[in-house]
């Protein structure tokens, strides 16, 4: 016989009903861990005297091991018992109406922070940071498909602002270009800037601190604070200082943030002409013009529409006139317009019926049948901000595209995620049990196809309450067309785990 | 009686067994051969069911004795009646264990 050191068996036991006391609900721990404790040393006493220490020490760890389920047990037993002050967390478990409900709120909410944290999508979400945006419009030739592209030569903008108006107010215009930017602290940078009638700023309606001596002398630069941060180590001195474009010499006047900045094309400064001609810009150059509309004569034009002008030739031509608060290019016309689309694609992805769901004297079936449209609504309506500001989200995420593409990105991610959320609240919803609607587990293949004729064949759920089973027919037949609901009868409770899964009705 | 509750075979043998009088957790599992792990949460029901019950030993017996002080187990008058009923629907329980082997301590 070989003899074993006791002392670390017995500290491994101990240890093993000090573990499984942990099971054990509080006000019980003290006596069980005590009866446990007692019984083992009479255990370790018993069997230390009839085996050999190998053997000996096998049946005691055996009879520690019961100890387990034995705690287990008192566990459950107290967990059916809580008190039905705690029904509302017990109706929270995995599956349930009020856990998918709970997981929808998290992820609509979770989605609205996004979209607050990303700075393309706040500035999407944003009113116009332009004055009397319903008065502002940008003019462009009706040619060009791209609203990006400038289609205005600087001689057209000179001759309508010369002449008298009765239509608009006020015009200025603005030419794209790519140009190095050199200050003397720093090296040089190519920047896009738009070089700009003086006026550009005051037609819409953001303040620019320009000083007035030096308005006259050379243009005035402003400059995004995104781009001072990148090409000149965010100088916090640089207002007041001369730069270099090209070959020309600029005032630096002030820094703005660039989400101001919604009008066509990205630009990082805007070189503003000391005149409102904007004499300096040759004729031929091209750029986009933006106009002001007289109050009274907003009323009747609607957010698009072309009209006739004189060109420098002096003959007319046709020019596109696009409200900057135009509504098809909103964010949340874009949406609907997505949704609806999803919704009117849905059938053809998913059968649109929820089921058949009979009368039945053993459940209570109307308020249930209320119930159950009440969490379809729910879900319905908490789906809504999720796809939303998700689609926002995804269209705006890289701050660099421009505006025209993120519609169609948000197009897109819009009308799937739409599809595909629908979609899913339809299944789910036939998943669900009528009179607890938790979700139906446990999917069963019953039947077999080539035996059609003679009776169904298809996928059954069942309810882990006890409630009922789902028949889901696999093959849509003329007696068998949508799936259907089984009550099972209160004998039937005996064989559920989950009693305490009580109807929501 | 028909508000004795109905017991499973094994419940059946551990009341059987602690009425033989093999009155704590231990001796029930080498009278009945059936594992801790069966013996004392079946015990615990018994004693929710109010068909058995449990009290610690005197600390000054267990003293004498030097070991840990044991709780015992006894029937109850409910206990009693279950067990008659049950022996009527396994008539082979008194075989397997005689009552002869002691009667129950108080």
């Amino acid at each position: 016989m070989k003899l074993l050191p006791i002392l670390p068996f017995a500290l491994c036991n101990r240890a093993m009903l000090r573990a499984a006391a942990a099971l054990v609900p509080r006000s019980q721990r003290e006596e069980w861990h005590k009866e446990w404790q007692s019984e083992l040393w009479h255990v370790r006493d018993s069997c230390c005297t009839r085996h050999t220490e190998w053997q000996s020490e096998k049946e005691v760890a055996a009879f520690c091991f019961g100890a387990f389920q034995d705690a287990f047990h008192l566990h459950q037993h107290a967990r059916e018992n809580l008190p039905k002050t705690r029904s509302l967390s017990r109706a929270f478990y995995s599956g349930s109406a009020l856990h998918s409900l709970a997981l929808l709120a998290f992820l609509a909410a979770a989605a609205f922070a996004v979209s607050n944290l990303l700075p393309g999508t706040r500035l999407a979400l944003q009113p116009s940071p332009y004055r009397d945006p319903e008065h502002l419009l940008v003019i462009s030739s009706p040619h060009s498909t791209q609203s990006a592209v400038p289609t205005i030569h600087a001689d057209q903008f000179r001759i309508w602002a010369q002449r008298r108006q009765h239509l608009f107010s006020s015009f200025a215009f603005y030419q794209p270009q790519v140009k190095p930017v050199t200050l003397s602290t720093h090296p040089s940078a190519e920047l896009t800037i738009a070089r700009a009638s003086s006026n550009l700023f005051d037609l819409l309606g953001i303040h620019i601190p320009l000083d007035p001596i030096a308005q006259g002398e050379m243009p005035a630069l402003v400059i995004t604070r995104e781009a001072l941060a990148q090409y000149f180590s965010e100088d916090r001195n640089i207002t007041g200082q001369i730069v270099r474009i090209g070959l020309r010499k600029a005032k630096v006047v002030a820094v703005i943030p660039a989400p101001r900045w919604t009008l066509p094309g990205h630009m990082d400064a805007w070189l503003l002409e000391p005149d409102q001609q904007a004499a300096a810009i040759p004729d031929n150059a091209r750029g986009f013009l933006v106009a002001r509309l007289n109050p009274l004569d907003k009323n009747h034009l609607t957010d698009q529409w072309d009209m006739s002008a004189p060109t420098p030739s002096g003959a007319a031509a046709d020019f596109t006139c696009a409200s900057l608060t135009l509504p098809s290019s909103t964010p949340r016309s874009i949406f609907l317009f997505t949704f609806f689309l999803s919704l009117l694609a849905l059938p053809a992805t998913t059968s649109l019926p929820l089921g058949e769901y009979p009368a039945n004297h053993h459940k209570p079936y109307g308020r249930g049948h209320l119930l159950r449209w009440i969490f379809l609504t729910a879900k319905f309506a908490l789906i809504l901000p999720i796809l939303y500001f998700g689609s926002l989200d995804l269209a705006y995420l890289n701050p660099s595209i421009d505006p025209v593409t993120s519609q169609y990105i948000q197009i897109v991610t819009g009308f799937c995620t739409s599809l595909f959320a629908l979609r899913w609240m339809l299944r789910d919803q036939r998943q669900r049990c009528p009179v607890c609607l938790g979700k139906l587990t446990n999917p069963a293949r019953v039947g077999q196809p080539s035996r059609n004729f003679l009776g169904w064949n298809g996928t059954e759920l069942i309810c882990i309450g006890g409630h009922g089973l789902l028949h889901v027919p696999e093959i849509q037949t003329s007696w068998f067309s949508t799936q259907r609901w089984l009550y099972l009868d209160p004998s039937w409770d005996v064989l559920f785990s989950e009693p305490h899964l009580a109807p929501l009705t | 009686m028909a508000g004795e509750p109905k017991l499973s075979h094994t419940a059946a043998m551990i009341l059987q067994a602690v009425n033989a009088g093999t009155i704590y957790g231990f001796s029930v599992m080498e009278t009945t051969g059936l594992p801790s792990g069966t013996v004392y949460p079946a015990m615990r029901r018994l004693e929710r069911d109010d068909l058995i019950h449990g009290h610690w030993e005197a600390q000054s017996i267990a003293d004498a004795e030097q070991r840990p002080p044991r709780k015992y187990y006894k029937l109850t008058r409910l206990g009693k009646a279950t067990l008659e009923a049950s022996r009527k629907r396994y008539p082979l329980l008194a075989k397997l264990i005689p009552s002869e082997a002691g009667e129950p301590v108080a």
